[in-house]
């Protein structure tokens, strides 16, 4: 029937037709909208890969083989290589064990406690890490220490004489593992989530016990999710740089990250080749894991909130209910509560002493920090406005990025894709080092602006918010995005009108969480900041160097008190208010 | 408003609404396989029709809606809507989505969450550029049409699955397209609300008379909304007509099988005498009207009439054949003896499956009251007027 077709359709468009409908004939994805983006793509690529490329370019520009040689031939380097190696393994196997043992708890039992049970082993991830970690040197420092205090009060009776000591191999470990196990915890608790459970009803019915159903049905099931885990987990350990230099600094325990920093900060003239080397090996290393654990983790691992399995299908652990019930409850003491009690003791106590009953009590810690120290107000302003707008627009680009990468599957969708979440795999010490080298001099002469703590932070949180808007993209329908497009809005009107509310839950926990890491970062405060543009770790580490422990904790509770309200805005400016019919839909469109 | 749609323009009125010429669509597999989802695709789409692209799942349909849409890139071809190009492979134009004269009713009804229902419905006119005030001040009329008023301010999660529905058709037809395409709308609510809907839809089409396209794999939507039915199958089109035809005439045995119920009898021409022919079958001899062995009257392109001895299809709808319950009795032409094999009482009707000869004959006897057992000896008869050729040699 084609042939005679032809001549009407070369008619031309109808004249009085409205704008919208006269087809103002273009190819597909030339809107102005997805023009901005791509824009905003490149720059996100330029800012992510310059600063390191010329970190890397430096690492073996020149006679770079001697230099090579003359790192590792320092008496301190496979001292260093092994402490770290040990400190990180240690700590991200024990973390692994930890995250499973609380995830099959929530997931798979029934001594979960549902919602709450969720978010507490992730309660970390919203606290300042150096927080915790000025939190045990008041709790387990020897002969001070607030816990010390306390277990004299029951043991001395008895005549035992024992003590923690927080510097030390297990001490620092301890503190690494309650950092690590929120990272280990989302992949592993979405493998179980993710697994259908008739598949273990499956075996139960084939006649096999719980313990066999486990070994040979649960477990292999989350292997992927455990593995990603792990490989997570070594990444974050390695870059972790506040709870090493707090804790692990006293005892000696030299760790890759610290030296990468202390080369600069505490080497005059400062070493600057040792920070780029060392900063390359990490960034070699740590690009090895991220690879591998993007190639093991694929796509889907991620389940969505919401598809829990029904309680009937949960184990029944009888007697052991209660026991494995409070291990959640465990783990949130010792990662937050007891750090943060600790933090508000010693800030308010003239001298800080384990006796409360003979201590004395004062706020001129906090008046100082805030009002005697010059620094002090000004870096509290500079890291909230950094965290809540810096922090906003990270996400609000994240999500552009993500939405456009996950629509168009073009070559630049695909870049950007992958540079959004790269620098996840690079510690933000190596950043920070690689944006003092590439723009703090010239021709950029960023050095000691708000403009460069800024774009530093930008690009070490946009894997953050990156991964954040993934999931949130991937839990809107595509046709939710169609039906605008077919009721005539452009790309704008519906990322702005349509996604964005529909992902809004998602963002602001991303915003959340970036705020609170910008809030609480040390490397990048301790690199970038300056006098002139403090930001409060800049200050807190320069409170802690002078060593007068009750004005840190001062400052560290009021980084955590700030964090806390924030937080919880955030939250529920974000709250989901159509949770139930959305996933009423989904249930539908699988049946 | 007026039967022939969105425009006053008495011009335009007779305009095609939709034309689709040539149109191809491929996908890779992973693995390389190259799947013509859309091949060679012309139809069109006159004012106030609603045209049915029925088919098996794979065969298509979505993806041929969702080109006219502008949600998918099509590879070749060509495409107007309301006379407009919006798509020439040639020429390199697409048009996207949102600046097409069209809207889509989702499977999924894709209603947005986080907006009220008098919004949803508002948000193609406030595209336009239309005041909130009367935007709303519509959406409500259109609420109001589709039998929901009143329920504006209510969110997605308060209500049922039926009333999403007749939401997302208020919104898919408040700015009066030029073409509504439907996706399997009906496919996610239970019979009973689906009859429903499916007579609400018919008399909003018939008070707003727009024109439509209609993608569904069910033959009684299909059957009671299309004004043609286009039938599709591994991506082309296996025929186009009315909904009669289709049933009546089918072009091919795949379209035969596909609509109904069909016996499908292989068969060789022995003589042909004025206008009776003659056929061999595994029955013995049946005869057929002369003139369906060079096609259907209703089907353009006719065939050559088979020569005598030329194999040949025959096609039989199973509630045309007849049963007779006496096996001594009928005779003549188009009657055998037959066993009953099995019998399937279903209600309005019984289903009998039969044997006839070597071969077996499903026969459909409507409001029996007295079903036959099986084994029960009968005849079965088939006028001559109803058998129907589907393939020629």
């Amino acid at each position: 029937m084609g042939d005679n077709r032809t001549a009407t359709a070369t008619r031309p468009a109808r004249p009085g037709a409205p704008a919208r409908r006269s087809g103002a004939a273009g190819r597909l994805g030339r809107s102005p909208f997805s023009l901005v983006t791509a824009l905003i793509a490149v720059g996100v690529l330029a800012l992510v890969l310059f600063p390191l490329g010329r970190m890397v370019v430096r690492a073996f520009e020149g006679f770079g083989h001697q230099r090579w040689e003359s790192l590792v031939g320092a008496p301190w380097f496979s001292g260093m290589l092994r402490d770290t190696v040990v400190v990180v393994g240690a700590s991200a196997v024990i973390a692994l064990l930890v995250a499973a043992l609380l995830a099959w708890i929530n997931e798979r039992t029934d001594a979960g406690i549902g919602m709450l049970g969720d978010v507490l082993p992730l309660v970390p991830l919203f606290l300042p890490t150096v927080a915790m970690a000025v939190g045990w040197v008041l709790l387990a420092n020897p002969d001070v220490g607030l816990l010390n205090g306390a277990l004299g009060v029951v043991l001395e009776p008895l005549g035992i004489s024992y003590e923690f000591n927080i510097f030390s191999y297990p001490g620092l470990i301890l503190v690494y593992v309650l950092n690590l196990v929120p990272f280990a915890y989302l992949p592993i608790a979405a493998g179980f989530r993710s697994m259908d459970p008739s598949l273990e009803e499956a075996a139960r019915v084939s006649g096999a016990r719980a313990s066999r159903v486990l070994r040979t049905v649960s477990l292999p099931a989350i292997g992927p999710a455990v593995l990603a885990g792990l490989l997570l987990v070594m990444v974050v350990g390695f870059a972790l740089y506040s709870v090493p230099v707090i804790i692990g600094t006293r005892p000696d325990i030299d760790i890759l990250a610290v030296r990468i920093i202390r080369s600069i900060r505490q080497t005059y003239p400062p070493a600057y080749d040792d920070a780029v080397l060392l900063s390359t090996m990490l960034l070699a290393l740590l690009l090895v894991l991220w690879v591998a654990q993007r190639r093991l983790v694929g796509s889907g691992q991620f389940a969505r909130i919401g598809s829990r399995s029904t309680g009937s299908s949960r184990i029944e652990l009888g007697p052991w209910r209660w026991p494995m019930r409070s291990l959640l409850w465990l783990y949130v003491t010792l990662a937050a509560v007891l750090p943060i009690l600790a933090l508000g003791i010693v800030s308010f106590q003239t001298y800080w002493q384990p006796d409360l009953l003979a201590s004395e009590w004062t706020f001129a810690h906090y008046e100082r920090i805030l009002f005697g120290y010059p620094l002090g107000q000004r870096s509290v302003e500079n890291s909230l406005f950094l965290g809540l707008v810096g922090g906003g627009i990270t996400v609000l680009v994240a999500a552009l990025v993500i939405v456009y990468a996950h629509r168009r599957r073009n070559l630049l969708g695909k870049v950007a894709d992958a540079v959004a979440k790269l620098p996840a795999a690079v510690p933000n010490t190596v950043l920070a080092l690689a944006f003092v080298l590439a723009l703090a001099g010239p021709p950029f002469q960023l050095g000691a602006t708000l403009l460069i703590l800024a774009l530093a932070y930008f690009v070490v949180y946009i894997p953050y918010a990156s991964i954040a808007s993934e999931a949130s993209v991937a839990s809107v329908d595509n046709s939710m995005e169609e039906a605008s497009g077919v009721s005539g809005a452009g790309e704008g009107r519906t990322f702005a009108r349509i996604l964005v509310p529909l992902m809004a839950p998602g963002l602001f926990a991303a915003w959340a969480l970036v705020f609170v890491r910008i809030l609480g970062d040390l490397p990048v405060a301790v690199l970038l900041g300056t006098g002139r543009t403090p930001v409060i770790g800049f200050v807190l580490l320069d409170v802690w160097d002078q060593g007068i422990f009750n004005r840190v904790a001062a400052l560290a509770l009021v980084m955590t008190a700030i964090t806390v309200p924030v937080v919880m805005v955030m939250m529920w400016l974000g709250r989901p208010r159509w949770r139930r019919a959305k996933r009423a839909r989904a249930y539908r469109a699988r049946a | 408003m007026p039967a022939d749609g969105t425009d006053p323009d008495a011009a335009a009125a007779g305009r095609l609404r939709l034309e689709i010429n040539d149109l191809c669509k491929e996908f890779y597999r992973t693995g390389g396989e190259r799947v013509r989802a859309v091949d060679q695709v012309s139809v069109d789409v006159h004012p106030g029709e609603i045209l049915v692209l029925l088919g098996p799942s794979g065969c298509g349909k979505s993806t041929l809606l969702r080109c006219v849409a502008g949600l998918e890139q099509p590879d070749r071809g060509r495409m107007l809507i309301d006379g407009a190009v919006v798509y020439d492979g040639e020429a390199g134009t697409m048009v996207p989505a949102h600046r097409r004269d069209v809207n889509m009713m989702f499977q999924s009804y894709a209603l947005w969450p986080h907006m009220s229902l008098r919004d949803n419905v508002a948000y193609p006119l406030r595209v336009q550029g239309a005041s909130r005030k009367q935007a709303r001040a519509k959406a409500d009329d259109y609420l109001e049409l589709v039998g929901l008023p009143g329920l504006g301010r209510q969110y997605v999660s308060t209500i049922s699955g039926g009333q999403q529905q007749r939401v997302a058709l208020a919104r898919t037809l408040i700015n009066e397209p030029s073409v509504v395409l439907f996706d399997e709308p009906l496919s996610n609510v239970d019979a009973k609300v689906r009859s429903q809907l499916r007579r609400e839809l018919l008399r909003i089409h018939q008070e707003l008379g727009f024109a439509a396209v209609y993608v569904t794999h069910d033959q009684i939507e299909a059957m009671g909304l299309g004004t043609r039915i286009a039938i599709l199958r591994d991506g082309g089109v296996e025929q186009l007509a009315d909904p009669v035809t289709i049933y009546e005439e089918p072009a091919t045995r795949q379209v035969a099988e596909f609509v109904g119920e069909a016996n499908l009898i292989p068969a060789r021409v022995t003589r042909v005498s004025g206008e009776v022919a003659v056929l061999d079958c595994v029955f013995g001899e049946i005869e057929i009207a002369a003139a369906r062995l060079s096609g259907s009257a209703a089907d353009g392109d006719r065939r050559a009439q088979p020569a005598e001895g030329a194999a040949v299809v025959l096609m039989v709808r199973p509630e045309h054949c007849r049963l007779v319950r006496d096996p001594a009795g009928g005779g003549g032409a188009n009657s055998w003896a037959a066993t009953v094999d099995a019998t399937m009482y279903a209600g309005s009707r019984t289903e009998y499956s039969c044997q006839v000869g070597t071969g077996q004959l499903t026969v459909w006897e409507l409001a029996t009251p007295h079903p036959l057992r099986a084994g029960a000896a009968v005849r079965v008869e088939i006028p001559r007027e109803v058998v129907r050729v589907v393939e020629a040699g």
